[in-house]
Order: C-alpha cells, then structure tokens, then sequence
C-alpha cells in the first residue's frame, strides 16, 4: 500500500496536498518531500495536507505531520489538516494532537 | 505535599539557602533518609596521601581509552548534565573530565571558553583527588582544607569551593569526575551533594553507552567485512581476481595497508592485490609490491607462515624486521616510507596447500592485533585458501560448500553478538525498580525484532522524596541507537526534575522536559506518561491512594479493580513532548483500593497495522478480563503473550502496579522491599 500526493492550489491560493494511501514509516520520506517543495513554492499561501484518503497512519505519521507543521511554522506558512479520515483523528486524539493545528472539513 | 503546594520555577536560581525546600515532609518509611539543606563537607582522605593511588592503574587508563571520550569534541549529553548541574548548584563552572594517568581532559567545560584550554595535567587537577580514592571530594572552602590547600588550580583558575563525584565504570573504576566548582567559599548542602551524586551517576552510564555503542560499532563493521569477503569470493569466477581484492576490502576495518600474494605451481609467490587506507601512499605501496618479493627466499614472516601454515604477526619492530629481510634497496625506501609499527602475515590455507598469504599491517597510531583481529584475519583468510583450493582442483566442490556454510554459521554468530551488544546498551538504560510500601511494581521490556534495532521506549520508577511514587513510561520516535541515546538523556533529565521538583504535578514536570528539551535543542517526538502514586493522610486512614497523572501524547493506562475488572482511565492527552511550542496540559487523578493494578504500556503493545486502536484496547481490555485471579507477573506475561506476536515491528515497554493492602503484611509474590533504591545509582 503506497501514499500518492496530488498538489492543488484552493481559491485562497493555499498549497494543498492530497494525501491517498498510507502515510508510515515507509511513505513519510515521500510526503517530507512534497511539503518541502511545496513551502518554497512562491506565493502559496499557507500549507494544507488533506487526509481524507489515508487509509493507514501510525506513529511515523504522526512524526511526519510534526516536522511538516514546524517546518511551516519556521516558514511563517499557516499550515491546517483538512479532512482527516476516523482513523486519522483516532490517532490524532490518542496522541493528544487534535488541538494541535487547524482542522477543516473538505469543504472549505 | 500535594502539587497544589509550593511549586520552584525550573530556571529560579536554586541556591542552597533557599529556605523553602527545607520544609520537606519525609517519606512514610523508615530507612531512606530525605536530603537536607544542611552543610556537607566530604574528603575521603584528610592527610592528603591517598592509601592506594590508583590513577596510573593500567586497567583503569584502559577503560578511560575505551570511552573514546578522550581527545574528542563535545558531546551534547555531557554538556547538557554538566549545564544542569550548573544550574542546579547555582555554580559558575562544571565539568565532566576523563583522567588519564597523566592529565584531566575536559569532555565537558561549563563556564570555560569553548576555544580554552581542554586539559590539565593529573596533578594540578582536583579531579585526581576523586580518582584516587574513587569517592567524592565535597570541599566548602579549598584554602582551609588540609588535601587541597596547596594545590595550584586555586591559584590558576580560582578555585574556592569544589565539590565532585567521581564517574564510575561498570566495573568499578573511576575513570574522570563530574564536579562544579565556585570562586567564592560555599556551603554544600546535602541536596546540593545529592544532585551531584545522581547527575554523575548519569554521566557514568552515558560513559558506558559510548563505549557499548564503540563495541557495537567495531563487531558492526568485522560482521560487514565477513559479509563483503563471502560476497567478492562468491561472485566471480576467476578466483585468483577475488582473492587480490581482498587486499582492498581488509583495509581499513584491519589496518593501514594490506598485500594479497597467490603461489604458483613452482611455489614462488606474486603480488596480486595491494591497498592503502592513504590515497598519497598508494604509489608507495605499488612500488614495494613490485620490488619486495625480489630475492626475498627463505627468510623472513611471510616464510614463516607459509612452513608453519598458521599467522605469524609482528607485534612490534615491525620497521626493523622487515628491513632485515628485503633484499632490493627500493623495497626498502618504501618500507621505510609506509613505517609500519605491527604486521602480520596470514596464510591462505586449504585442506592440504598454503596457496598464498594475506599481509596485514599497521602503523603505530592503530595499536597491536587483538585476538579478535587475528582471528577475523584467520578467517577471512582461510576462506580465500578455500575458494583458490576450490578453484584449482574443482572436483572438491562439496568442501567449498562445507567452509562457506561455516562461514555463514560464524556471521550469524556475530549477527547475533552484535544485537546482544544493542540490547546490553538498552537493559543498562533501564531501571531496577523500587519496591515502595505495599506496592509490587513489574516491568516488561521487548525489542522490535529487527537486526541492529535498540529502542526508545522505557520505563522508570522512582521514590522522590516527599514519599509519593513516580512512575514514567515513554517513546522516543524511533528506532536506532540515537533514539535510545536521546532516550537516555530524557529519562536521566526526567529522574533529575522528579527527584528536585517532588511536590510538582505530573503535568509539571512534563512541561518543564518539554522546555528542557528546547533549551538543549533536542527535537526528537517523544510520548510520555508520568504517573503520581499518593496518600495524603485522609488517605492513610481509609487505605486509600490517589493515581494523578498527565499524558504527553501516550496510550491511556488501564486500571483493573480488585474483582479483575478493567477500565481505561478517561485521559486527555496532550502533544507529544518537541511537537507543539506552549501548550496547557491536564492532569487526571483516580481513587486507588487496594487490590487494584494498574498497567502502563508504550503504543507498540496496540498499534498493529491491520487493526484500529480502539479494537486493540478493547482486545486489551479483553485479554486483561481473562487475567482476574492471575498474580501480578502472570497477568503481564499473558498480556505479552496475548497481544505481542513473536516478532514485533516496534519495541513495547509495559509497566504494572498492583497495590495491596496495608492491613495485610507485605504479600510473598511482591517479592523482597528494596526502600532504599529511591535513586539507584546505577
């Protein structure tokens, strides 16, 4: 199981990042990856990784949205989760992350 | 003193007079005795003749060499408990220092340039005193006292007050001291010494993670080499090519510079294969190899393994033996150039011919061939003989086949030798744990079942002094053996704000590790629980305790009633510990009867690939359900046998609590009661 990352740009001219697959040990190098190229991006205006399609997401997830968000905060990039999918948040809540950084439902 | 009590700022000067923290309550049992504000003063030795001077010892220099701490850069966990302990005593120099028999180098300097000097010699150096008598040298006031008086460094660096712990090996040497010391006359106080006690204490196994994880690094690198030789010995089918390529893949893992020579059938010797760990003295070493064999009949160690088949290895005079024997004088200029100080020569043997040697050497910085060496050489060596033999007379392929399946039983040997030296470092990081009143404590550690993998789970326990118990369990992302350094430092920094800051609420101390770990620049994610056991004395009289506790991203513990009901404790947990910057945490308190056991875990007991977390604790739960008449070391074994298949992905760390009640004595299964191992030195 592979994690494919589509980028968009939403109306607010944000970097968004489609997430699709599994998000662990094996695919965080990947995403690291993409958030970086997406941050130097010129005129994104902020960062946002939608989870809506990750169907598995562990501890090294969880490392991998960390070093993303402090990457963006060191960037001065509004950085929000979008959609996280009920295994997702289960992680997030276990790992008492929720509360950590915006959460949007897809729609915005 | 519940956490609602006076609460110290971890960055407030924390200078001994400081009266409030003399307003302790001691702790509930006999025995252990609470630190106090009163002056100490310590010398082990007041004529200032040490009885048995023991810094020239040359097992102990050996350990001190061994460390690899000498002569090299900082290490940030050395500076970091030299900094605490800086802070903590409110002195403006500390240092971890490493005595050899001649001088006192500094790992650590607080209070020193960084570009200062980063040595003295033994004898103007405190730290010889500590090293001597393997003791602490606690001195208010070096003018007054009769050992330091007169020695210089009060006038070289102003030394009026020294207090010093010496760091002790795993096997009982000292090998430097962890001191601070002041400029102006102090009063130690008996918490100011114990801070120091426990902070070189840490240091002292920070010194024997580096030398574990040097010997792991040393096995890591002869297991690569046997792999790499089996590799260019299998893979190509001219072996005598394969055989000269050896000369390359020996060095440096061997020594400096290495010559492969084949026989032929007449019995004379070529060179086939030459390297040099030195890119300049390669065309060097070409001309030796050219010129060396010319002449050179019957004399001399290559000889001398080729008659006797075994190694023979120069230890020393190495320069000197090899002139004596080369016959051609460019050999001999090149000789001299390359210089070395040891070499030996190993045969490449078969069942019934010598088809070749393998000349190993080594200038005077690489030290002689250990055992180990030689043997690898032997090996390494054989092997070829075996491949050549097989390659000349191919009829005997069934012999091949025999020598390299024994050359695959010995990697795996060392395969599983070197992940024996990964989990000795681990078990030293984790704790023997106390026995308090009525409270039988187990724990379970088991390695992620990976080659090379240590951990960064653990567990710790502790009796602070105030007379609570203070259990911490947590997970430093990752898998090597960073993570399980950086584990050491957390667990060591987190035993050192529980024992200080015993009246601060679990929440506390997690948010001063978190600033702690900003202040250091350490940024690896790290889940941590940090658990309160209490009474306060309406407690006392219903036999009553209270479980307070706060969570730093950690799996919820679980709590199982005297009728063996269990219960996930509702916990809101906060961030992991280096994830988010200034956040509130919360802490929880449950009621405590006797006969209820609490569990801790890390998340590797529940985090499966194939299964949500809320089903694996609901299956936890479960199993947990079937354990109701279990003792407490039964339950956790069926816990691990239940929820942790043979070879788990990630490491697991349990700790469980089960509290009896104090009507009744001291049940036999609790074991023996260890009082005294509030902070086990380790």
């Amino acid at each position: 199981m592979d994690l494919s990352i589509s980028n968009e740009i939403d109306h607010t001219r944000r970097s968004v990042l489609r997430l699709a697959g599994a998000l662990d040990l094996a695919s965080r190098d990947l995403l690291l990856a993409a958030a970086a190229k997406a941050l130097v991006a010129p005129d994104a205006t902020g960062l946002v990784l939608n989870l809506a399609g990750v169907s598995f997401f562990d501890s090294s997830g969880i490392g991998a949205v960390v070093q993303i968000a402090r990457n963006a905060e060191d960037a001065n990039t509004p950085f929000a989760l979008q959609a996280p999918s009920q295994r997702v948040s289960q992680v997030l809540e276990i790992s008492g992350l929720l509360d950590a950084w915006p959460i949007e439902d897809s729609s915005v | 003193m519940g956490p609602s009590g006076r609460r110290r700022r971890w960055d407030s000067p924390c200078h001994p007079s400081n009266a409030a923290t003399g307003a302790r309550i001691g702790p509930a049992w006999p025995g252990l005795k609470p630190p106090t504000q009163r002056a100490v003063e310590h010398y082990a030795d007041p004529v200032g003749v040490p009885v048995e001077p023991c810094i020239g010892d040359s097992a102990r220099v050996a350990a001190v060499e061994a460390s690899g701490l000498l002569d090299a850069g900082p290490e940030p966990a050395f500076d970091d408990l030299a900094a605490l302990a800086s802070r903590l005593l409110n002195a403006p120099f500390a240092f971890v220092t490493l005595v050899d028999s001649q001088r006192s180098f500094g790992t650590a300097r607080i209070g020193v340039a960084a570009d200062g000097p980063v040595q003295n010699t033994a004898d103007e150096s405190f730290c010889q005193y500590v090293v001597n008598s393997g003791g602490p040298l606690i001195v208010g006031d070096t003018l007054t006292n009769p050992l330091t008086a007169d020695d210089p460094a009060i006038a070289s660096m102003g030394v009026r007050a020294w207090a010093g712990y010496p760091m002790i090996s795993e096997d009982g040497q000292p090998l430097g001291s962890f001191c601070v010391i002041d400029t102006q006359v102090r009063q130690w106080t008996e918490i100011d010494v114990e801070v120091l006690r426990v902070l070189a204490a840490a240091a002292g196994r920070e010194v024997a993670l580096r030398a574990a994880a040097r010997q792991a690094e040393i096995a890591n690198e002869r297991l690569t080499l046997l792999a790499e030789v089996g590799q260019a010995l299998g893979e190509t089918l001219d072996a005598e090519v394969a055989v000269g390529r050896l000369a390359r893949l020996v060095i440096p893992v061997l020594g400096d510079w290495s010559i492969v020579s084949l026989a032929d059938d007449a019995g004379r010797l070529t060179d086939v294969g030459w390297w040099h760990a030195h890119e300049p003295l390669r065309p060097v070493l070409d001309k030796l190899a050219r010129e060396r064999l010319v002449g050179l009949d019957g004399a001399g160690a290559t000889h001398a393994a080729r008659q006797s088949r075994r190694p023979v290895v120069i230890a020393s005079g190495a320069l000197e033996a090899g002139l004596s024997v080369l016959r051609s004088t460019q050999a001999q200029d090149a000789y001299r150039t390359l210089a070395p100080a040891a070499y030996g020569v190993w045969p490449l043997t078969s069942s019934d011919a010598v088809h070749g040697v393998l000349v190993i050497a080594r200038g005077a910085r690489r030290g002689a061939f250990t055992q180990a060496e030689t043997d690898l050489a032997a090996n390494i060596a054989r092997h070829a003989g075996v491949v050549l033999d097989n390659a000349r007379l191919y009829t005997r392929q069934r012999e091949i086949t025999e020598a390299l399946a024994e050359a695959n039983g010995r990697m795996r040997e060392n395969a599983r030798h070197d992940r024996g030296v990964a989990r000795a470092l681990q078990d030293a990081m984790l704790t023997l744990l106390p026995e308090p009143d009525h409270l039988h404590l187990t724990a379970r550690y088991l390695t992620a079942d990976v080659h090379d993998q240590v951990g960064g789970d653990w567990y710790d326990a502790l009796l602070p002094p105030d007379g609570a118990t203070t259990l911490m369990i947590g997970d430093v992302a990752g898998h090597d053996i960073a993570a399980a350094s950086v584990m050491g430092q957390l667990r060591n920094l987190l035993r050192a704000l529980a024992w200080e800051h015993d009246d601060a609420a679990p929440s506390e101390l997690i948010i001063q590790l978190d600033r702690v770990m900003a202040d250091l620049g350490i940024s690896t994610m790290t889940t941590l629980l940090v658990a309160r056991i209490e009474q306060d004395d309406a407690d006392r009289q219903t036999g009553l305790r209270t479980l307070r506790w706060s969570c730093a991203g950690h799996p919820s513990p679980v709590l199982i009633d005297a009728a063996g009901t269990p219960t996930l404790l509702p916990t809101r947990a906060g961030p992991p510990l280096a994830t988010v910057r200034s956040v509130q945490r919360h802490d929880h308190t449950a009621t405590i009867r006797p006969g209820d056991t609490l569990l801790l875990y890390t998340d590797g007991l529940i985090e499966t690939r194939s299964h949500e977390l809320s089903e694996r604790q609901a299956q936890l739960l479960d199993v947990l359900h079937g354990c109701r008449d279990l003792g407490l070391d039964d339950m956790v074994n069926a816990v691990v046998a239940s929820m942790v298949s043979a070879q788990p992905d990630d490491d697991v760390a349990l700790l469980a609590v089960r509290f009896h009640s104090e009507d009744a004595p001291r049940p036999v299964e609790a074991g023996q009661q260890h009082e005294a191992l509030g902070m086990p030195t380790g």
